[in-house]
C-alpha cells in the first residue's frame, strides 16, 4: 500500500480540486479536520477621524516637470553609485562644487552660493551652473492648490517649491504665483519630500516670502533642515510627526513613513473632504505607493459619500513589484477605487496615463505647454477643480 | 555630519519614536523596499517580488524564484508601546498546483492549494481565514529597541509538522490515500519559512548596510498530532519532533534577545547552517569604491523582430517600465539609412545611440563594443537594448556577444513576429526563421489582427521552428516587461553547462538548485504557466543554432537583396497621391516609415506602413527634419522600383544606399 501512496495521492487531490471526485467522500472529511487551532486574523478596523468638509478644491499645476532628459537624471544617479546614493553628494545643482559626480556635499554647495540665496537666485543659479553636473536638466514639481470653504472663503497653498530656480522662478510668474506669495495670499507651503525636484528650489519660495508657514516631514535630514535656514526663512516651520496633521477644515496631511531612493525619507500626501462629493488626494510622487494611500485614507478619514472622488498628482508606479506579471498593479489598483476625476502627470509615465485612458478611467486631459509632453498629463500651467 | 544610526534608513532620520503601528507592521515591507533599491539584491537573492493586500495592506504576499509558491506575512499581534517593540506575524506558504511540496501538505489543504480561484484568492489572503488556517507554517517576530539602536528577527516553526490519522484515510478506488496511522501531513515547516526568512535577513542586511552582530539558533522539544478515532487531536511524542527558532540582531543585542530568544529551548548544537545569515548578500559598497563585479555589467536584451512586426512600440513600454523602477534603459538602435526614424518614436532622444548606418550584423564587431563602453562609461546603464533591424539576424550576433561578456550580461533574445503577417515573412525570409530560431522569447503580436486558427497554427509552427521558446502573445506591443526579466537561457554558456538544461520558463522558473537551499529538490521543468501556456513543461533549449555557427551560412539583408531607398518629401504631400502608391506599392517592398506631413494637417506625421496597413501616428516629440520616406525591401532601390514613388518626390527621387 505504502509505495501507492504518493501517486494515489496525488490523483485524488487532483480530482477534488476538480470536481471530479466530490459528493460523499469528500464530505465524510476524515481529513478536514482543523490541525491547529489558528485564531482568526485581527481585521483592520476603520477608525475615521472627522476632519470636516470644503466645498472645492481646485488645483493648478504650476510645474510638472522634474527634470527634462531622464537620461541624465538616471544616469547620473547610476553614476554616483545607485539609488541609494545620498542626493546631496551626487554633484547637482545647486549642491555642485566642481568636483564631480559624486563628490558633492551640501556644504561645499552651500557655501558658494549662501550669499545669494534668496534674494539674487539668477547670480545663484549660474554661480552652480558652472560647478555642477547637468544644470540645464532641473525643472521641478510644484502645484497651487486653492481650497473654498464651506462659506465660499478661498484659501490657498503651496504643495512642493521645486528645483531649478531658473525654471521655477520663471513657472511661478507664468501663474503668477511670485505675486501671490509677496502678497500673503498662500497661506502655507507643504513640503511632501526632502527630494531635490519637489524640495531644492525652496530659495525661490523665499524670495518672494521667507515668512510663510512652511509643513515638513519629520524625515528630513539634517542637511535638508539646515537649507530651510540657509535660504533666509524666518517663518513658522511646522515639523511633521504624527500621521494626521488637519491643516484646515476639510484639509488634511497625511504622513507616510517609507525610504526612498537618494536617501530620502517619508512623503506627506493631502486629503480633502469636499462636500457632497467625497475625498480628494493630492500627493508629490506617492512613493508610499498607491494602495498605501487609498487604504491609509480610508481607514482612517471619514469623508462625504465614503467614496473616493478625485486624485491628483505623481501617480508614482507601485514602489513594490508584483510577484505576479499578470498583475498590472498601478492600473488595476487605480480602477478599484472608482475616482471620478483623475489629474496625473509628473512620475506616473506616459504609457501609464495613457492605460488609464484606454481603461476608460476618468483622466483630465491637458494642454501639453510649456515643456509638458503629453496631453493624457495635466501639464504645466493646466487646472483640475474637485 | 555626525554619523547616523544604521538604521536611518528604516526609521528616518528621528528614528522609531513616532512609528505609528501601522508603520511598525509594515517594516520589512519598508527594508525590502530599501534593498530592492539595489537591483543587484532581487537578482542575488532570487526575488520576484511584493504584493501588498487589499484587505489589509499590513499583510503582503511575496514570491522567491527557488519556490514554485507563494509566500505571505500576516500581523497577528502589534505592541507598539512595549520595550522593545514587538510585532508577531503568521508566516504562511501557499505552494502552487504542482507544487513538489504538496504531498508533504495535508491532503485538505493540497486540495485547497489545486483549486484555481485559490491561486487567485491568496492576493489576498487575510479575507480567506481557511486560506492562512491552512498554510501558516511558521512565526515571524520583529522586535525593534524603542532608542533604534537595535533591530532583531526570529523564526519559530516545526521542523517537521507532522499529523497522523489514526483511522487513515480510504481511497476512492479501494486501498489507502493514508493507510491508518500515517502521515497526512509531514512538511519540513521551518526549512521552508526559513527560505523567506533567509531573504528578509539578507534585505536588513543591505537595507542597513551592517552584519547581524547575534546569530544563534535554538530547538526545544515538540510533538506530531494525531487524529484520533474520536476526531480529537492529541499530542503524540515523535522522537524527532523539535521546533527550531532562528534569532538575529542588528545593533544593540542584549535589550533584544530576551524578546528573540525562545524559552524552554537549547541552543541547535549544529552551526553550519547559520552561515546563510552571515554572507553578504551583494556587495553594499559604492560601484565606483569596488573592483569590477560581474554582478555590476548591465543585462543586455536583444531585440530583433521583422519589420513593421512592433519592436519601437514594445520598446517604448520597455523603457518606461525600468524607468518606473529607477532603472536606466540605453538603446542601441541600429537604423537602415541616415535618418533614424525609430529614435524620433522612442521619447528622449538622448538615450538612443545609433551605431552607425548599416545593419547591425554586418558592422558588430567593430562598432559595438565602442558603443557598450561608451554607454556604459557615461550612463552606467541598467538594461542595455540592442534593438537590431528587423532585416538582421540576430543569429550573427552570438559569436560577438561572447567576446563581450565581461562589459554585459546577457538577459535575453526577444524576437517579435507579427501574427497577421507570420507566414508571408517566414516564407519569404530566412532571416525571419533566424530570429525566431535565436530568440529565447518570443512575442506574437497583433494577435487581434489574426483569427483562432491561425493562431493556434503559428502555435505549432514555433514550436517546430524554436522549441522551448517562451511565446507571449500580444495586441500592439503591449507586454509586461517583467517577463522577460528572469529565467532565460544562457545563451553564452559553455554547451556542458547548458547541456543537462533545466526548465526555463519567462516566470522565472528555473529549477537551479541553489547551493544554500540544497534542502529542496526542484521539478527541473517547473513552469508555471503564466506564458499562456505555450511554455512547454519540460524545456529543452538545445537550441540548432550551433547548426548556424558557419557564417557563411547567415542571411544577411545584402544577401537577401534588400536595400532601402530614400525619399525627400515635399513639405507637404497629396494624401490621394500618397494612398494610392502605398496600396500600389511593389510586392518587394517590406517597410514603409518616415515622417509626412498630408495635405491640409497642420502637423507632421510618422508614417508606419507594413503592406496592406498605413498608420499616421502622432510623433512623441517635436521634429525638426524635413519630411522624407525610408521605404525598404528588396530591390527597392532599383531605378524600375524607384520611379514608383516619382510623384511624391518634388524632384526625382534618389537612392542614398
Amino acid at each position: 500500500m505504502t509505495e501507492q501512496h504518493t501517486p494515489n495521492r496525488r490523483d485524488f487531490v487532483k480530482g477534488a480540486a476538480t470536481g471530479a471526485i466530490g459528493g460523499a467522500l469528500l464530505g465524510m472529511g476524515a481529513y478536514s479536520y482543523s490541525p491547529s487551532a489558528y485564531s482568526r486574523m485581527p481585521k483592520v478596523e476603520r477608525k475615521q477621524a472627522d476632519f470636516g468638509a470644503c466645498r472645492s478644491v481646485k488645483v493648478t499645476s504650476i510645474s510638472e516637470t522634474s527634470w527634462f532628459n531622464n537620461a541624465h537624471l538616471v544616469g547620473d544617479i547610476h553614476a554616483a553609485g545607485g539609488l541609494l546614493v545620498d542626493q546631496y553628494s551626487i554633484n547637482w545643482p545647486p549642491f555642485g562644487n566642481g568636483k564631480g559626480v559624486a563628490n558633492g556635499s551640501y556644504e561645499d554647495g552651500i557655501d558658494s552660493i549662501r550669499k545669494m540665496i534668496p534674494h539674487d537666485l539668477e547670480a545663484a543659479w549660474a554661480t552652480q551652473t558652472k560647478l555642477s553636473l547637468h544644470p540645464e536638466n532641473p525643472g521641478g514639481y510644484s502645484c497651487l492648490i486653492e481650497v473654498e470653504d464651506l462659506d465660499g472663503s478661498k484659501h490657498k497653498y503651496l504643495l512642493d517649491a521645486g528645483w531649478s530656480y531658473d525654471w521655477m522662478d520663471q513657472s511661478f510668474k507664468r501663474e503668477a504665483i511670485d505675486q501671490m506669495l509677496a502678497a500673503n495670499e498662500i497661506e502655507a507651503l507643504i513640503l511632501s519630500h526632502e527630494h531635490f525636484d519637489h524640495f531644492w528650489g525652496f530659495p525661490v519660495v523665499m524670495k518672494y516670502n521667507n515668512k510663510i508657514p512652511t509643513y515638513a516631514h519629520d524625515g528630513f535630514y539634517k542637511e535638508g533642515m539646515q537649507y530651510i535656514k540657509d535660504s533666509g526663512y524666518e517663518g513658522d516651520l511646522k515639523v511633521i510627526e504624527k500621521e494626521l496633521t488637519q491643516i484646515r477644515p476639510g484639509m488634511m496631511a497625511i504622513k507616510f513613513n517609507v525610504p526612498i531612493i537618494t536617501r530620502v525619507y517619508g512623503e506627506v500626501s493631502l486629503a480633502f473632504n469636499v462636500k457632497d462629493k467625497g475625498l480628494v488626494l493630492i500627493s508629490g510622487c506617492n512613493h508610499q505607493g498607491i494602495l498605501q494611500m487609498t487604504s491609509t485614507a480610508y481607514e482612517k478619514l471619514k469623508y462625504d459619500n465614503d467614496r473616493f472622488y478625485g486624485i491628483y498628482g505623481g501617480l508614482h508606479i507601485s514602489p513594490f513589484e508584483d510577484w505576479d506579471p499578470k498583475y498590472d498593479d498601478l492600473v488595476i489598483s487605480l480602477g478599484k477605487w472608482d475616482f471620478e476625476k483623475v489629474g496625473c502627470n509628473h512620475c506616473t509615465g506616459h504609457l501609464t496615463a495613457k492605460k488609464f485612458v484606454e481603461a476608460g478611467y476618468p483622466v483630465i486631459k491637458g494642454t501639453a505647454r510649456f515643456r509638458t509632453s503629453s496631453p493624457d498629463y495635466l501639464g504645466n500651467g493646466d487646472t483640475i477643480t474637485f | 555630519m555626525t554619523a547616523l544610526s544604521p538604521f536611518s534608513r528604516l526609521f528616518g532620520p528621528s528614528g522609531p519614536r513616532g512609528l505609528t503601528p501601522d508603520a511598525l507592521s509594515d517594516l520589512p515591507r519598508t527594508w525590502m523596499t530599501a534593498a530592492c533599491m539595489n537591483a543587484r539584491f532581487r537578482r542575488a537573492e532570487g526575488w520576484l517580488g511584493l504584493c501588498q493586500c487589499d484587505s489589509d495592506p499590513r499583510a503582503f504576499t511575496c514570491r522567491l524564484e527557488r519556490q514554485a509558491g507563494v509566500y505571505g506575512l500576516i500581523p497577528t499581534r502589534n505592541d507598539a508601546e512595549g520595550t522593545p517593540r514587538i510585532v508577531d506575524y503568521a508566516l504562511c506558504y501557499f505552494p502552487s498546483k504542482d507544487d513538489p511540496l504538496l504531498d508533504d501538505f495535508a491532503l485538505h489543504s493540497a486540495i485547497l492549494a489545486s483549486n484555481d480561484d485559490t491561486q487567485t484568492r491568496l492576493r489576498d489572503f487575510p479575507l480567506h481565514d481557511e486560506l492562512h488556517a491552512a498554510f501558516t507554517i511558521a512565526a515571524l517576530r520583529v522586535a525593534v529597541a524603542p532608542d533604534g539602536t537595535g533591530i532583531g528577527l526570529s523564526l519559530t516553526g516545526e521542523r517537521r509538522r507532522r499529523v497522523l490519522i489514526e483511522a487513515g484515510v480510504p481511497a476512492p478506488g479501494g486501498g489507502w490515500l493514508i493507510t491508518p496511522d500515517g502521515a497526512d501531513e509531514d512538511l519540513p515547516a521551518f526549512a521552508l519559512a526559513r527560505d523567506l526568512f533567509a531573504t528578509l535577513a539578507a534585505g536588513l542586511r543591505v537595507a542597513t548596510g551592517v552584519s547581524p552582530s547575534f546569530v544563534e539558533s535554538f530547538e526545544a522539544p515538540s510533538h506530531s498530532l494525531r487524529l484520533g478515532l474520536d476526531g480529537m487531536l492529541t499530542a503524540t511524542a515523535a522522537r524527532d519532533a523539535s521546533r527550531d527558532t532562528d534569532c538575529l540582531i542588528w545593533g544593540e543585542v542584549s535589550d533584544l534577545a530576551p524578546a528573540l530568544a525562545p524559552e524552554k529551548a537549547a541552543p541547535r548544537p549544529d552551526k553550519a547552517d547559520l552561515e546563510i545569515y552571515r554572507r553578504d548578500p551583494i556587495s553594499v559598497a559604492p560601484v565606483r569604491e569596488r573592483p569590477d563585479d560581474p554582478n555590476d555589467r548591465p543585462g543586455l536584451t536583444l531585440l530583433s523582430g521583422f519589420l513593421g512586426s512592433g519592436k519601437t512600440t514594445f520598446l517604448n513600454q520597455f523603457i518606461e517600465y525600468h524607468t518606473g523602477h529607477n532603472e536606466l534603459v540605453t538603446v542601441i538602435q541600429n537604423e537602415l539609412g541616415e535618418t533614424g526614424v525609430d529614435a524620433m518614436l522612442l521619447e528622449g532622444d538622448d538615450s538612443v545611440i545609433e551605431v552607425d548606418a548599416g545593419c547591425v550584423c554586418c558592422t558588430l564587431s567593430g562598432a559595438l563594443e565602442p558603443a557598450i563602453r561608451t554607454l556604459r562609461d557615461r550612463y552606467r546603464p541598467d538594461v542595455i537594448v540592442l534593438e537590431t533591424t528587423g532585416l538582421a539576424n540576430p543569429l550573427n550576433m552570438v559569436e560577438e556577444l561572447k567576446d563581450l561578456d565581461h562589459l554585459v550580461r546577457l538577459d535575453a533574445v526577444v524576437t517579435i513576429i507579427d501574427a497577421s503577417r507570420f507566414y508571408e515573412t517566414l516564407s519569404t525570409s530566412d532571416i525571419a526563421a533566424g530570429q525566431i530560431a535565436a530568440a529565447d522569447t518570443l512575442i506574437l503580436n497583433k494577435c487581434d489582427l489574426a483569427d483562432e486558427a491561425t493562431l493556434s497554427a503559428i502555435r505549432d509552427k514555433l514550436v517546430q521552428v524554436s522549441p522551448g521558446a517562451c511565446v507571449i502573445e500580444a495586441c500592439q506591443g503591449r507586454v509586461n516587461p517583467k517577463l522577460l526579466e528572469t529565467g532565460f537561457k544562457r545563451l553564452l554558456a559553455e554547451p556542458e553547462e547548458t547541456a543537462p538544461e533545466e526548465g526555463h520558463c519567462c516566470c522565472g522558473h528555473e529549477g537551479h538548485d541553489h547551493s544554500h537551499h540544497a534542502h529542496h529538490d526542484h521539478d527541473p521543468g517547473h513552469c508555471c504557466g503564466c506564458c499562456g501556456g505555450e511554455c512547454e513543461e519540460d524545456h529543452h533549449h538545445d537550441h540548432h543554432y550551433h547548426a548556424h555557427h558557419d557564417h557563411s551560412d547567415h542571411s544577411s539583408h545584402l544577401g537577401e537583396g534588400f536595400g532601402y531607398l530614400k525619399l525627400t518629401l515635399p513639405e507637404a504631400v497629396d494624401g490621394d497621391v500618397l494612398t494610392r502608391l502605398l496600396v500600389e506599392c511593389p510586392k518587394s517592398v517590406e517597410r514603409i516609415k518616415g515622417v509626412v506631413r498630408l495635405e491640409g494637417d497642420p502637423d507632421l506625421r510618422i508614417l508606419q506602413f507594413v503592406p496592406g496597413h498605413a498608420e499616421f501616428v502622432m510623433p512623441e516629440r517635436t521634429i525638426t527634419e524635413p519630411p522624407f520616406l525610408i521605404v525598404i525591401g528588396k530591390g527597392v532601390d532599383s531605378p524600375e522600383q524607384s520611379a514608383h514613388w516619382a510623384q511624391l518626390t518634388e524632384t526625382p527621387a534618389h537612392a542614398t544606399h
